[in-house]
């Protein structure tokens, strides 16, 4: 019996399971557990020997289909949870990391018809899987910001700006890697590092308010923290236009970043 | 006039004519600035940012070097983003973008040269982040104008050294290209999953593929750009001699972006 997708089904809800206890115990613990680390990076373990298994079994890297593809993301995200709660801390980025990663997972387990599903040649490329992977935790950073920016405003609390602005500084960074590694895929595909495609040009002002939101002076004053937790739910908006809401507008048409017709 | 107490009135009469210019002028057409004009450009433009860091022209120095001016490139980045990414067309090389990109890189320049010596335990993250954006923005803005793009239809078995333009006008590259393979594959639906090409440029051979273009002198790149027909590939040249800066610029700011999540907040004095 050859492993392959057949086992995946019984295989990944060990890892969401290992993953969801990690994040659990993590809520739990005000200082940093050892013990949700140990069992996100089981959870990551169980992930990475299937991924070697499917490889083995294909005979090549699992790179080339939908399926393959969202496998990958589901195996990033828990390693970037788990990476950001041993670093920094954060005790609920486990519970994010983990959702996000059962999405994936559950797409390829309710979807297997996906498993099979080519890739079109421009998504065939190395940058695929960091560029999207990353960009999937940075956005979680960055909603994670903006939950506090809106609890900040609604029950006037001043006091989170410095969590906010560490899930910033994170969520930022990794927006900008994101953007790069886009930038050099497109070099490869389109020619151009940057071409203002409807995408990209809503990434620039994605990037351009978060950047502002983190260069504002560090004031007391109750209306300078009202302004930037309005600028960082403003920007996160705008990073709803860049992640689905531009395929809405007319410019959407002529973008590069269309890959559902072919 | 003093330029600090009235920034404001003069700032909004300079955004009000460029979107009035706008409306009634398509475009710069950037082709006339091409090498050696945009480099000239470039020296004048580096001549006046190093003039306002040096002799501080008092007010429009102290401006550029202003939290003010920060929250203004921001804002600039934001608009255009919004701006460009609803038109159906978008108009890259309008006035109020070339103005917007041209304060963006004044104001970061200057704030670079002052951040260098403020930016005590963050001057690594500080400068690979501020001077890879230059180095990015600065060759994307400056090197535009030498950025050329060709395209070639060619049957299997063709050679041809003509190539259009996206004008439509023909030109000689000064070698030949050959289409001495292509093949394309599909999956059970008929959707096209991989194209290849075997070419071979001035006497060399190379393959083609979509993700995978093939290199040829300085800055030049072949790319493969088909449409799936069998038998057919179109060719498309593009020189960009300005994509190595570029290139720079991005290594810069990805290891600052890492350091960024890898480091956290941690502020420059000003």
């Amino acid at each position: 019996m050859e492993l392959g997708w057949n086992i995946f089904a019984y295989v990944a809800p060990v890892a969401v399971v290992l993953s969801a206890m990690g994040a659990v115990v993590a809520l739990r613990h005000k200082e940093r557990s050892s013990v949700a680390t140990l069992l996100s990076v089981s959870a990551i373990v169980v992930m990475a020997l299937f991924v070697g298994m499917l490889w083995h079994t294909l005979g090549r890297p699992p790179l080339r289909t939908m399926g393959e593809t969202r496998l990958w993301y589901s195996v990033f995200m828990l390693v970037a949870g788990t990476v950001t709660y041993h670093r920094w801390h954060y005790r609920w980025i486990l519970i994010f990391s983990t959702l996000m990663a059962t999405v994936f997972i559950l797409i390829n387990i309710l979807r297997p018809e996906i498993h099979d599903e080519s890739l079109m040649p421009a998504l065939q490329s190395a940058w695929f899987i960091p560029h999207v992977s990353v960009y999937m935790f940075s956005y979680s950073l960055l909603g994670c910001a903006t939950l506090l920016a809106l609890s900040g405003l609604v029950n006037r609390k001043l006091e989170l700006r410095d969590v906010i602005e560490k899930l910033l500084y994170g969520g930022i960074g990794l927006f900008t890697v994101g953007m790069l590694t886009g930038a050099l895929w497109a070099k490869d595909a389109w020619g151009a590092y940057w071409s203002w495609d409807a995408k990209e040009a809503w990434a620039a002002a994605t990037w351009g308010l978060f950047l502002l939101a983190i260069h504002l002076p560090a004031r007391s004053t109750r209306r300078a923290n009202v302004a930037y937790y309005a600028i960082v739910i403003a920007a996160f908006l705008t990073l709803q236009m860049c992640w689905y809401g531009v395929n809405y507008l007319p410019s959407a048409k002529e973008s590069v970043h269309t890959y559902n017709q072919q | 006039m003093n330029v600090c107490k009235h920034r404001w009135l003069i700032i909004s009469i300079i955004a009000i004519a460029l979107v009035t210019i706008d409306t009634i002028v398509r475009g710069v057409d950037i082709a006339l600035f091409a090498f050696p004009l945009n480099v000239l450009l470039a020296l004048l433009w580096l001549t006046g940012v190093a003039h306002l860091w040096r002799k501080r022209i008092k007010a429009a120095g102290e401006f550029m070097l202003s939290a003010e001016a920060t929250k203004i490139s921001f804002v600039l980045m934001a608009i255009v983003g919004i701006v460009l990414g609803t038109q159906a067309e978008p108009r890259t090389t309008s006035l109020s973008v070339i103005t917007a990109i041209l304060f963006t890189l004044t104001h970061l320049s200057l704030i670079t040269l002052r951040g260098w010596r403020n930016a005590k335990g963050i001057r690594w993250r500080f400068t690979l982040l501020h001077c890879g954006l230059i180095l990015l923005l600065g060759a994307g803005f400056w090197g535009a104008p030498d950025r050329h793009v060709v395209r070639m239809a060619l049957e299997r078995g063709e050679r041809s050294s003509i190539a259009y333009s996206t004008s439509g006008g023909a030109e000689n590259l000064g070698y030949e290209i050959e289409l001495s393979e292509i093949r394309t594959e599909r999956d059970d639906a008929g959707r096209l999953t991989a194209i290849e090409a075997d070419v071979v440029v001035d006497g060399k051979s190379a393959k083609l593929s979509v993700n995978h273009p093939a290199s040829k002198g300085f800055g030049t790149k072949i790319y493969i750009i088909n449409d799936g027909r069998d038998g057919y590939a179109v060719i498309e040249v593009i020189d960009e001699p300005w994509h190595y800066l570029s290139l720079v610029g991005i290594v810069m700011l990805l290891a600052g972006a890492v350091m960024m999540f890898a480091m956290g907040p941690k502020k420059v004095n000003k």
